[in-house]
């Protein structure tokens, strides 16, 4: 091979600019942790800084210079459309605000070590992996990467036992979900032989698994043999895959982690838990799970000699609606008693992955433009959400001094009179939780909601989906009750004590930023949902 | 005649194995031994990943399914990374409460 045909083979296959803010924040985080080391016992401002401008460098090459749509390098393992370019600058904003939270948060806590910065910049890597993954190895290794260090965050009080123990639950609980989704993978490995999205996509539902293996091929029973086989492990490996996500979405019934481990760990942590690690599983259950459903749809339209075992969409829609409504209807409902607003954010956050688990179903029914208008619902509905629950949570930071105390739903008596633009902040915040307009979560769960609602024009669908659609307004009215419980508390009860409520510039401007962005996206969402729409028709590879 | 351990019987001895972990998980009360059925049913879908690989290089088309192989490696790495994280994590409950039983997890209710 001569020179330029080594560099035409590494311009197509390794095309290091696809990767470049991976790459970048990566890096950082090795950085954060050599910074460290140095400057023990000095202020950790620096390295918040650095890690700053890491995620800032990132966020600028996603935005700016991120390789022209349908793109795959590294041999397929890698698609650095439109999709992926929306959920690495979730992902990244995700990180930029949470380290902006923890900045003034974590000596506090007594927990101010470079480790944290370099653990959250290794989240948003393994977070980005996901986004752009086109190939089970790399959703895998992004979903562990993510996960371990998410596991470390969690503890990263050492000296407090609920950080512990949240730590602890998570790392067994995670661990067994990815056990789960690992032997999920193999089996679809087994039946379809490949591991890579584009390559079953392009297979045209054709099992080239067990079932083409060259022994079976010598007698017609036991190549229908091999065949059903293959169809038995295609349909358990889509189950157990299922479960996986299902875990990391925090759908019922996987959700029962979801409350101890958000209100054990550092609420920073919790914030960053609640919206980067959903909005990646979100991205990964779009682009992959979607992708391998779609391949057992093309097999059962293709199979010639053999009968397919089950229709797995339909299967998998009734599946996927039961969850969505137990998702939406539990969270709703267990959040409405709780006291603690941080174990009360994260029932909320179940459910919010219920609406938006509402949307994946539209996009397993539909196709073409419909298909394309419920994924780019879903994608702006993350987005909103991360602006609106890091805010939320972000206000709970501000409220806490160093211990329990802040969480408690009765620390915001009276925070309005003398904490007012606090208050306010929050108040948005609740407002676009709850789904009030003008505010961003209003919008996004009107386009999910009207995506359900057109897909129940599909002939034959009209049950499922106006029920899935009037189910789950009737769950946003639930829980206007509980988002608004805290507002009344700041506005209308008079406060016993006054808390000490300090405004640090790190961590107001990061409830500032998630303040503006909500109100931006609720007023003119219009640009946010193109570049959404966008994401969601490079998808799907037709 | 030698007998040779077929396709059928090393997916029997994963799934068994695989089985035996999810057990392990949910009956075992001690979160080593939690986190060591966890890491038998990592093994049990490595198994499953190098069966089928191996099984399917005598494809038709010639076409070697190596990313079965490939896959077994990545997932070692990342049991490997797991185990650190998890055993430091233990030690860590350990020196606070002095007791790794999972049934003794129980400040976080609600």
């Amino acid at each position: 091979m001569n020179p330029s045909g080594i560099q035409l083979f590494l311009k197509q296959n390794f095309d290091i600019q696809t990767v470049m803010p991976l790459i970048v924040v990566a890096a950082t985080a090795l950085l954060v942790l050599l910074l460290e080391a140095t400057i023990r016992g000095k202020s950790r401002t620096f390295l918040t800084a650095v890690s700053l401008v890491g995620l800032g460098v990132a966020l600028l090459l996603t935005l700016f210079n991120f390789p022209g749509a349908k793109q795959s390098s590294f041999y397929g393992m890698v698609r650095t459309d439109a999709f992926a370019q929306f959920f690495t600058v979730i992902a990244l904003a995700a990180g930029s605000l949470t380290l902006l939270l923890s900045a003034n948060y974590l000596p506090k806590i007594k927990s101010d070590t470079g480790e944290f910065h370099a653990l959250v910049l290794l989240a948003v890597c393994g977070m980005i992996l996901m986004a752009i993954g086109n190939d089970l190895i790399v959703l895998f290794l992004g979903i562990e990467t993510m996960s371990i260090a998410m596991y470390i965050l969690c503890g990263i009080r050492v000296d407090a036992e609920k950080s512990n123990e949240s730590s602890l639950k998570y790392l067994l609980l995670g661990a067994f979900a990815s056990a789960f989704l690992l032997f999920g993978i193999a089996l679809i490995y087994g039946a379809t032989g490949t591991t890579n999205i584009e390559a079953l996509i392009n297979s045209g539902g054709v099992l080239y698994g067990i079932s083409g293996i060259k022994e079976y091929q010598w007698d017609t029973g036991a190549y229908q043999f091999a065949e059903t086989a293959a169809q038995y492990f295609f349909i358990l490996g889509v189950a157990f895959v299922f479960l996986g996500f299902a875990f990391k979405i925090g759908a019922v019934p996987f959700h029962m982690w979801t409350p101890d481990v958000y209100q054990g760990a550092p609420t920073s942590v919790t914030g960053f838990m609640a919206v980067g690690v959903k909005a990646a599983a979100f991205a990964a259950l779009i682009r992959v799970f979607l992708g391998i459903v779609d391949f057992g749809d093309l097999y059962s339209s293709n199979a010639i000699a053999y009968q397919p075992l089950m229709d797995l969409k339909d299967v998998l829609l009734g599946v996927i609606w039961l969850v969505a409504v137990l998702t939406m209807t539990l969270g709703n409902l267990s959040a409405l008693i709780q006291t603690n607003l941080k174990r009360m954010l994260a029932f909320s956050s179940i459910a919010h992955a219920g609406y938006a688990l509402v949307g994946v179903s539209v996009a397993l029914r539909l196709s073409g433009d419909d298909r394309d208008a419920a994924v780019g619902a879903v994608m702006f509905y993350l987005l909103a959400y991360m602006f609106m629950n890091l805010g939320a949570f972000g206000v709970v930071i501000m409220m806490n001094r160093g211990n329990d105390e802040g969480e408690h739903l009765h620390d915001y008596n009276g925070l309005a009179s003398y904490r007012p633009l606090v208050a306010a902040a929050m108040a948005v915040f609740m407002f676009s939780l709850a789904g009030i307009p003008p505010t961003a979560g209003f919008v996004g769960k009107f386009y999910i909601f009207s995506a359900a609602v057109s897909a129940g024009t599909v002939e034959g669908y009209g049950l499922y989906f106006y029920s899935l659609a009037i189910i789950g307004v009737l769950n946003s009215i639930i829980s206007v009750y509980y988002y608004l419980y805290p507002l009344r508390n700041m506005y209308f009860v008079s406060a016993e004590r006054e808390h000490k409520v300090e405004l640090r510039p790190l961590m107001s401007a990061s409830i500032l930023i998630s303040t503006i962005f909500v109100l931006w996206i609720g007023v003119m969402p219009k640009g946010f949902l193109s570049r959404a729409l966008e994401g969601a028709k490079a998808l799907f590879f037709g | 005649m030698m007998y040779n351990a077929g396709l059928f019987q090393y997916l029997s001895l994963a799934g068994v194995l695989f089985i035996l972990g999810v057990f392990g998980v949910l009956w075992r009360k001690n979160a080593i031994i939690v986190f060591m059925s966890i890491e038998l049913m990592l093994n049990a879908a490595n198994l499953v990943f190098v069966t089928f690989s191996r099984f399917m290089a005598s494809h038709p088309d010639g076409y070697v399914a190596m990313q079965g192989h490939m896959f077994a490696f990545m997932s070692m790495v990342v049991a490997a990374c797991e185990v650190a994280v998890g055993l430091a994590i233990i030690v860590v409950i350990f020196r606070n409460k002095k007791t790794i039983d999972v049934d003794d997890m129980n400040l976080l209710k609600g």
